[in-house]
């Protein structure tokens, strides 16, 4: 019997930001609606993020969506915002770093 | 030639690199300068091309001698700190500040803790003075040229380094600005954490293709805690922690309690930290040098007896006042704490 050809490895999807918002907002600010926060409301210059958010939203790209971030990209710009943060699992997941 | 090993400071000097607005040159250092302005400071100082850490460290030892009205034939021992990398490796800046002061006959020691070889340099005159009663008058001198070749002096540790030099000249039982007591922590599970990875004897050049800076010092910190937000947290929460532990230890041997203290004098860390760290020693913000730390940037192991001095000239502290001065050092790392009355 002929061998399956292997497949192509499935990368996971990068998360929605959405998904991104939720879980900013359930972490680090509470009380304020997910939809309420804009994609690019700069989270570093109002102290939402820091060193440790850093760390946080890494585990949670890791731990809930199978996205490993490399740690040149744990740099804080790269977290300043929903989208900077999307586009930053976005690129982990095409495999093409920059930070 | 005395007996007691207590010492003062008689006269400070100081040297400067050309000042800088951070909001106008930020964007020089990093791609993301919101970054650095949101860190607090407003300007910090830049030795211009050439001007070498010895060069700047001369210059506030001179300013130091001529206020204590003292020449170097007069030193007994010279101590330089000194925070950043040298000019040269396996080099002493102390013997050259020494022979830059035309002191060819004094010893000289350096001491290099980063960001607290204050008060080690501190401590080393006031231990000759306890150890060789021939050791009346001595100079400390602290500086910090950031290299620019092995570091961002605006991606650095949450700071924006800054170049300076401070000087003092202290005596054997001089009255003023009296060293009472000192304390300091070592952790050495942190000793790899912010180092320099490439120049080294381990690694002396840096991989084809890759600089000096190539190494982002936050990942290599962040890899050292296997990426986990709890020990990292840990990790910030020892950092502020301990310099209570330091204070209230310096405190102790002095016979003193945190009640009596006026002022805590902290490295001139980012805003953030500053608050973090009047908390954890129960001092009031306005009871730090925060503001000054926002105008001097982070001058290495200098910070303290800078803002120190400034403080004096400023009137914020009068004759009796007892003043903390602490730090973190790393690589190390090391937290350190003396304490001074005015």
């Amino acid at each position: 019997m002929a061998a399956d050809p292997p497949s192509a490895p499935v990368m996971p999807p990068a998360p929605s930001e959405a998904d991104i918002a939720g879980f900013l907002v359930e972490r680090f600010l509470p009380g304020l609606d997910a939809t309420d926060l804009d994609p690019e409301y700069d989270l570093l210059a109002t102290a939402v993020i820091d060193s440790l958010a850093v760390l946080h939203i890494a585990a949670w790209l890791t731990d809930e969506h199978g996205v490993d971030l490399p740690d040149e990209e744990l740099v804080g710009r790269n977290f300043r915002t929903v989208r900077a943060i999307r586009a930053t699992a976005g690129r982990a997941v095409a495999g093409t770093g920059r930070s | 030639m005395g007996t007691s090993p207590e010492l003062g400071i008689v006269a400070t000097g100081m040297a400067f690199g050309e000042r800088l607005d951070v909001a106008a040159t930020a964007a020089d250092y990093v791609p993301d300068p919101e970054a650095v302005t949101a860190l607090g400071y407003r300007t910090y100082h830049r030795a211009a091309p050439g001007v070498t850490a010895v060069d700047l460290a001369a210059g506030a030892a001179r300013e130091a001698l001529e206020n204590a009205d003292v020449t170097a034939a007069d030193l007994d021992l010279i101590v330089v700190g000194n925070s950043d990398v040298p000019d040269y490796l396996g080099w002493d800046p102390s013997a050259a500040v020494a022979r830059a002061l035309g002191a060819h006959s004094t010893p000289t020691t350096l001491f290099t803790q980063a960001c607290a070889a204050w008060a080690p340099a501190l401590d080393h005159a006031a231990g000759a003075m306890a150890l060789s009663p021939g050791v009346e008058t001595a100079l400390v001198v602290l500086v910090n040229v950031m290299s620019e070749a092995h570091g961002n002096r605006m991606d650095f540790n949450g700071c924006v380094a800054s170049d300076g030099a401070v000087a003092a000249v202290v005596r054997r039982g001089h009255p003023r600005l009296r060293r009472l007591s000192s304390a300091q922590f070592t952790n050495p599970e942190y000793a790899d954490l912010f180092r320099i990875e490439y120049g080294g004897a381990a690694v002396p050049l840096p991989p084809p293709g890759s600089g000096l800076k190539d190494v982002s010092p936050m990942a290599s910190v962040y890899r050292h805690f296997d990426r986990d937000p709890e020990r990292f947290q840990a990790f910030l929460k020892e950092t502020t922690g301990r310099i209570a532990d330091v204070v209230d230890e310096a405190l102790a041997r002095a016979g003193r309690d945190r009640s009596e203290l006026t002022r805590l004098i902290h490295i001139n860390d980012n805003q953030q930290t500053f608050r973090a760290v009047a908390d954890a020693v129960g001092m009031p913000l306005t009871r730090t040098n925060a503001e000054l730390a926002r105008s001097l940037g982070h001058m290495g192991c200098a910070d303290q007896l800078v803002c120190l001095w400034r403080h004096i000239e400023a009137g914020e502290l009068a004759l009796g006042d007892l003043v903390a001065l602490t730090g973190v050092a790393s690589p190390g790392m090391h937290w350190f704490c003396t304490l001074v009355e005015v």
